[in-house]
C-alpha cells in the first residue's frame, strides 16, 4: 500500500512537471495577445487575437482538467467500467477539437468504420483522454512544414474496438513512445522527433487510459502512424 | 531588417511576426532547423531568432550548423525558450561558444522587450563589422 502510494506520488510529480512546462506557452500567447491589443487597439487582427486567447486558454484548462481527473481516479483502487458509446465520444471529441485544429491549419477527419454496440469504459475518462491526445497531435502536426491531417478512427478488430488518432508524422514509433514514457517530466523534449515541448497531452491521455486498463499503443492504420487503444465490447443489447 | 524566425508554435509565431512586421521588419518564419538553414541561405537575414525546442533537430543543433558557415559567423542570434537557461543546461560559456547574443525566457518576455533587444543587437553587429 505504501509502495503504491509512493509510486503514484512520483508518477504524479513527473506528470505535473510535464504539464507545467506545457502550459507555459498558452500563458505566453495570452500575454502577447493582451500586449498586441494594448499596442494596436482597433486593428483588424482583433478577432484573431480573441480567438487565440479563447483557444489557448481552453486547451490549457482541458489539459489541467485531465491531470486532475487522473489524480482523482487514483483515489479509488478499482474503477468500475460501464457501457459507453464510442461513436458519440468520438463525435464529441472531434467537435471539441475542431476550432483548435482550424487555428493550427490542421485538417480533422473522423472515421467510424462499421456499426457496433457499446464498449466498456468511462465516458468522462475517454473523452478527456482523447481531448488531451487530440490537442497534442494538433500541435505536433502544426509543427510540420507540410501540413497534415489528424484522423480520429474507431474500428472493429479481432481484440475488440480500437480507437485512436493518426497522422502522417512518420517519426512516431513504439520505441520513441516507450523511451518518452521513461523521460516524461525529466527531459525537455521526451517526444523530440514527434513534437517540440513536453508532450504533456500524450502523457495525460496515457495516464487516464491506464486507469481503464486500456493502455495506449503506437499503431499504424491506413498508411498513417498513431496512438490507439482497444476497448472491449459491452454485452449490453445494442439497438443499431 | 530581415529577421529569420524559427518557432514551432504557429499561434506564437503569428504574434511575433505580426509585432515585428508592424515595427517595419521583414520576417521569414520557419518551423524547423532544416528549413531554417535553407531560408538563411536564400534570404540572408540580419538577425536570427530561434526557439530552443524545435521538433526534430533542436535550436542548438540548428546553431551548430548555422555557425559552421563563414558567411553567418557574425549574424546576431537570439535564442528563446519557455525553459529557463539553467534548466536548459546551457551555461553562459556554452551560449558564447554558439554565438548566442541573447537568451530570452519567453514567460518573462514582452514583445516590446524583444523589439528593444533586436535594436540593441543589430547596430552592435554593424559596428563590429566595420571595425
Amino acid at each position: 500500500m505504501a509502495a503504491r502510494k509512493r509510486r503514484l506520488e512520483v508518477e504524479n510529480g513527473l506528470l505535473f512537471a510535464s504539464l507545467a512546462e506545457q502550459v507555459k506557452e498558452p500563458f505566453v500567447q495570452i500575454a502577447h495577445a493582451a500586449e498586441l491589443l494594448r499596442l494596436h487597439p482597433g486593428k483588424n487582427e482583433l478577432e484573431q487575437l480573441f480567438t487565440t486567447i479563447t483557444l489557448t486558454s481552453e486547451s490549457a484548462l482541458k489539459l489541467i482538467d485531465g491531470y486532475l481527473l487522473n489524480v482523482r481516479l487514483q483515489q479509488a483502487s478499482e474503477l468500475p467500467l460501464e457501457p459507453v458509446s464510442l461513436s458519440s465520444i468520438l463525435y464529441d471529441t472531434a467537435q471539441d477539437l475542431d476550432s483548435y485544429a482550424r487555428a493550427h491549419d490542421c485538417e480533422l477527419d473522423l472515421q467510424i468504420k462499421g456499426k457496433y454496440g457499446p464498449v466498456m469504459g468511462r465516458h468522462d475518462v475517454l473523452r478527456t483522454a482523447l481531448q488531451s491526445l487530440g490537442y497534442a497531435f494538433i500541435e505536433a502536426i502544426s509543427q510540420q512544414e507540410n501540413h497534415s491531417k489528424l484522423t480520429l478512427i474507431a474500428r472493429r478488430t479481432s481484440k475488440g474496438m480500437s480507437t485512436g488518432m493518426y497522422s502522417d508524422i512518420d517519426t512516431l514509433s513504439a520505441q520513441l513512445f516507450k523511451q518518452a514514457k521513461v523521460l516524461k517530466g525529466l527531459a525537455r523534449q521526451p517526444l523530440s522527433n514527434f513534437t517540440a515541448g513536453s508532450g504533456a497531452g500524450v502523457f495525460v491521455a496515457d495516464a487516464l487510459l491506464a486507469r481503464l486498463k486500456s493502455p495506449m499503443k503506437v499503431s499504424r492504420y491506413g498508411g498513417q502512424n498513431g496512438l490507439s487503444l482497444t476497448l472491449q465490447s459491452s454485452g449490453q443489447l445494442s439497438l443499431v | 531588417m530581415i529577421i529569420l524566425l524559427l518557432e514551432p508554435n504557429r499561434l506564437l509565431a503569428n504574434q511575433y511576426k505580426g509585432y515585428l512586421e508592424n515595427e517595419g521588419h521583414k520576417v521569414i518564419w520557419k518551423l524547423n532547423a532544416q528549413t531554417g538553414i535553407g531560408a538563411a541561405d536564400e534570404q540572408k537575414p540580419d538577425v536570427v531568432i530561434v526557439e530552443l525546442l524545435l521538433a526534430g533537430h533542436s535550436g542548438v543543433e540548428f546553431l551548430y550548423e548555422f555557425r559552421s558557415y563563414s558567411d553567418w559567423v557574425n549574424v546576431p542570434v537570439i535564442l528563446m525558450s519557455s525553459v529557463v537557461q539553467s534548466a536548459a543546461g546551457l551555461s553562459d560559456g556554452a551560449l558564447q561558444e554558439l554565438g548566442v547574443n541573447a537568451y530570452l525566457y519567453k514567460p518573462e518576455l514582452s514583445l516590446e522587450q524583444l523589439g528593444r533587444t533586436l535594436k540593441l543587437l543589430v547596430p552592435s553587429k554593424q559596428k563590429r563589422l566595420k571595425s
